[in-house]
């Protein structure tokens, strides 16, 4: 269980917050999307809970434990992280990208490479054809398949999704986002997923938390968010949607 | 860590330096940069071979008085020819005494009781500055002495050597001695001064009243009416307590006291400068006609009778002595590098972690590239007391800073952000990110930074010849010292073969890095 508690931060000591007072939790096997614009602070709340920003107030625990009494190298190996702009180191390998945390962690390299052989069969890569490919052979979607892989390569409990599929195209995402529901059914993680696209949110989430000027607006499952939105910004939020839909009913 | 480095290094240096080991029965003679210096370096270290069961070992071709003074005070050397002038205005600082005999016998008595250093009895001839000019000038407006200049002295060109240029007894007490100054003046070196005058580029030099060219370029010497060139009687300084260790020296030396005039040091001068002839071969023949000959002494690959030979045939000839002294040049390169190397990448390392180190290392780095390379070298055997190589590679390893920590920094800054946050966010520590991550995409940058530092070293080290470190720059200050092109361009054309060489070399360790 991950549990933010009066979560803030601000970058100039002070003067302004990218994020105010976010409390939340997310329990066990849990699928939490954090929602809103860019610049709301659902990256920043994200990177706090691995420590890659230190936040200026409150607490994050991890399964009842403060993140600031385990040692940082420890907690981040211990949390699968896939970014936003996929990150895969360039002169590695793909298998070499999936084995970096278990390499981190000392396994043996025969261990390391059965590992990454099942995963890159995982995010439905043939080993055979990709493991050996440099990045900048593989196109965007299949970077970041490699880019999921290497989250899960040492089995983390939680994974963190920085916006992963923001730079793919539509057709590449959708299919991500099918891949990763099934993902998530077969590996049962407790993932916090941070997105701007309410669509992409209503089709992940367990719960949404939507964001906004580093607030947490309202958080809960989606139906009751759409059905009973607690500001005036979640209101609006999700009848822009439902405009945008009814135009694509309405042209269909 | 830091400690074993230094250990490590210092050991390398003292490996690389064969004037570091003590061996009690050598015996070291310099010399300084020009011809004459070189003869008479040999002309002690033929008599002492011959006379002596010494290992001698020769330290020729050093950049000037000081350099040869300082190397004899801390037993770099044990003995080299000195000009009672240049010891008495350069090295004691004294007043000029125009009486040659006083002028020994108070240089001598100063270095006794200054340096213990022993001023053994002088050679035999004066090789005074003589100030020359063209004969066909002369002639037409009838310049027999110093003096006859003045008139239109605003009009010459003066072509003198950096020390005649700063010598209490060269350019500046001339000027006010004869109360007259030249037009313009340009610092020309000794080997390139005469050519410069026969070719009409200066109107005046600074001979040396000893030159063989004097008379093989149609040059004069113009009478010094109101005497203000002092003496410069030649004689072999040696370390009293080498003269002490070795009794035989003395014994040999003597017999070299009074028994060369100005006209045979001229014609000595004249069969290297002129007729091309090794100053070995040169000396030997003056030894044999005095002594007989005997076997031909040990041949240092300097017999090659000049003559008009190309440059082709002339390292055929001496294809030994080549690959000596390339051999040379390529440890002083690599030794030069590998400090480089050691001491730059985690310089470029630490100034791309601490923001508040970068502007201080970057300018130290740049610098000391803009010290220019001769001073460099004066100045880092000054500060070792040591000729050779530990100063020499000193130098290069200073020089070859600047690119490997720039390129480091560089490197390492180019990394993208999304790459470094990556290594972060999975939890790498910082020395991970370094090892798997940041070096090797930086690589390729760093390595570039290596070749250039590489050529920018094998350039530099052909300088490593004016403080005894060897290498091809011993061909090239030969060849400029007698100014014999051939000679330059035995040691010039393998430094720039090697400099290609070793680019192209490292470019594919370059391309190899940056795979796929």
């Amino acid at each position: 269980m991950i549990r933010l508690d009066h979560l803030t931060k601000s970058f100039d000591g002070a003067k302004t917050y990218a994020v105010r007072d976010v409390s939340l939790e997310v329990g066990e096997g849990e699928t939490l999307v954090l929602l809103g614009a860019s610049g709301c602070g659902k990256t920043t709340t994200l990177k706090m809970i691995n420590r890659l920003f230190e936040p200026t107030g409150g607490r994050i625990e991890l399964d009842g434990q403060d993140v600031f009494n385990v040692d940082v190298l420890e907690l981040r190996r211990s949390i699968g992280y896939v970014f936003q702009n996929i990150g895969l180191f360039p002169h590695m390998t793909a298998a070499e990208n999936v084995e970096i945390v278990p390499r981190l962690i000392g396994w043996s390299p025969e261990k390391r490479r059965t590992r990454s052989t099942e995963l890159l069969n995982l995010v439905g890569l043939d080993p055979q054809a990709f493991a050996d490919r440099l990045p900048r052979h593989l196109s965007g979607g299949q970077q970041q398949r490699v880019g999921i892989a290497r989250a899960l390569a040492a089995d983390p409990k939680y994974l963190l999704m920085d916006e992963p599929f923001g730079a793919l195209d539509a057709v590449t995402r959708d299919q991500l986002q099918r891949e990763l529901l099934d993902l998530r059914e077969a590996l049962d993680k407790t993932i916090v997923f941070v997105t701007h696209d309410l669509f992409e949110a209503l089709r992940l989430a367990d719960r949404i938390g939507v964001m906004n000027n580093g607030r947490l607006e309202q958080i809960g499952e989606p139906k009751e968010l759409l059905n009973r939105p607690a500001t005036p910004f979640v209101a609006d939020l999700f009848e822009h949607a439902r405009r945008q839909a009814e135009l694509i009913g309405a042209a269909s | 860590m830091r400690q074993r480095l230094i250990v490590i290094l210092a050991a390398l240096c003292a490996f690389a330096s064969p004037t570091l080991a003590q061996r009690t029965d050598t015996f070291r003679i310099g010399s300084k940069n020009f011809t004459e210096q070189e003869i008479l370096g040999e002309l002690v270290a033929q008599l002492l071979e011959r006379g002596t069961d010494l290992n001698i070992e020769r330290q020729f071709g050093l950049g000037g008085s000081d350099i040869c003074h300082a190397a004899l005070l801390n037993g770099e050397l044990d003995c080299y020819v000195e000009y009672t002038g240049t010891g008495l205005l350069n090295i004691l600082k004294r007043e000029v005494i125009g009486n040659a005999d006083r002028a020994y016998r108070t240089v001598a008595a100063g270095y006794r009781r200054q340096f213990d250093l022993e001023w053994l009895p002088p050679i035999g001839f004066n090789n005074t500055y003589a100030i020359a000019v063209r004969a066909d000038d002369a002639q037409a407006h009838g310049w027999k002495t110093i003096s006859d200049l003045a008139a239109v002295a605003d009009e010459l060109r003066g072509g003198f050597t950096a020390e005649f240029m700063e010598r209490p007894d060269g350019y500046p007490g001339l000027a006010e001695k004869y109360d007259f100054t030249l037009g313009r003046t340009v610092d020309l070196d000794p080997g390139l001064m005469y050519d410069a005058l026969a070719d009409g580029q200066v109107d005046v030099i600074c001979a040396f009243a000893t030159d063989g060219r004097i008379a093989e370029y149609r040059l004069v010497v113009l009478e010094d009416d109101r005497a203000f060139f002092p003496p410069y009687d030649a004689a072999p300084v040696v370390r009293s307590e080498s003269l002490a260790a070795h009794p035989r020296v003395r014994e040999v030396l003597a017999s070299l006291a009074g028994t060369i005039n100005d006209d045979d040091m001229r014609q000595m001068n004249y069969a290297v400068d002129v007729l091309k002839r090794s100053p070995a071969e040169v000396a030997r023949e003056w030894i044999d006609s005095r002594l007989g000959p005997t076997v031909a002494p040990e041949d240092r690959n300097e017999n090659a009778a000049g003559d008009e030979r190309g440059v082709i045939a002339l390292a055929i000839e001496r294809r030994g002595e080549v690959t000596r002294k390339v051999g040379e040049h390529l440890v002083l390169t690599f030794l030069g590098m590998v400090i480089a190397i050691l001491i730059g990448v985690p310089l470029g390392i630490f100034i791309h972690r601490k923001a508040a180190a970068r502007g201080a290392v970057l300018a130290f780095t740049e610098i000391v590239q803009t010290i220019p390379s001769l001073a460099m070298l004066a100045f880092l055997f000054a500060l070792y007391g040591l000729l050779g190589t530990a100063p020499a590679v000193s130098a290069l390893v200073l020089y070859a800073l600047l690119p490997i920590v720039l390129n480091t920094y560089t490197g390492l800054r180019e990394v993208p952000r999304q790459v470094v946050e990556a290594a972060n966010g999975l939890g790498m520590s910082s020395a991970q990110r370094l090892r798997l991550v940041e070096l090797p995409l930086a690589a390729p940058v760093i390595i570039a930074g290596i070749r250039a530092a590489t050529v920018l070293t094998v350039g530099i080290a052909t300088l490593s010849t004016y403080i005894g470190a060897g290498g091809l720059g011993d061909f090239i200050a030969r060849g400029l010292a007698r100014n014999d092109s051939r000679l330059t361009l035995l040691g010039a054309v393998p430094a720039a073969v090697m400099a290609v060489v070793l680019s192209l070399l490292i470019r594919l360790v370059e391309r190899t890095v940056r795979r796929g």
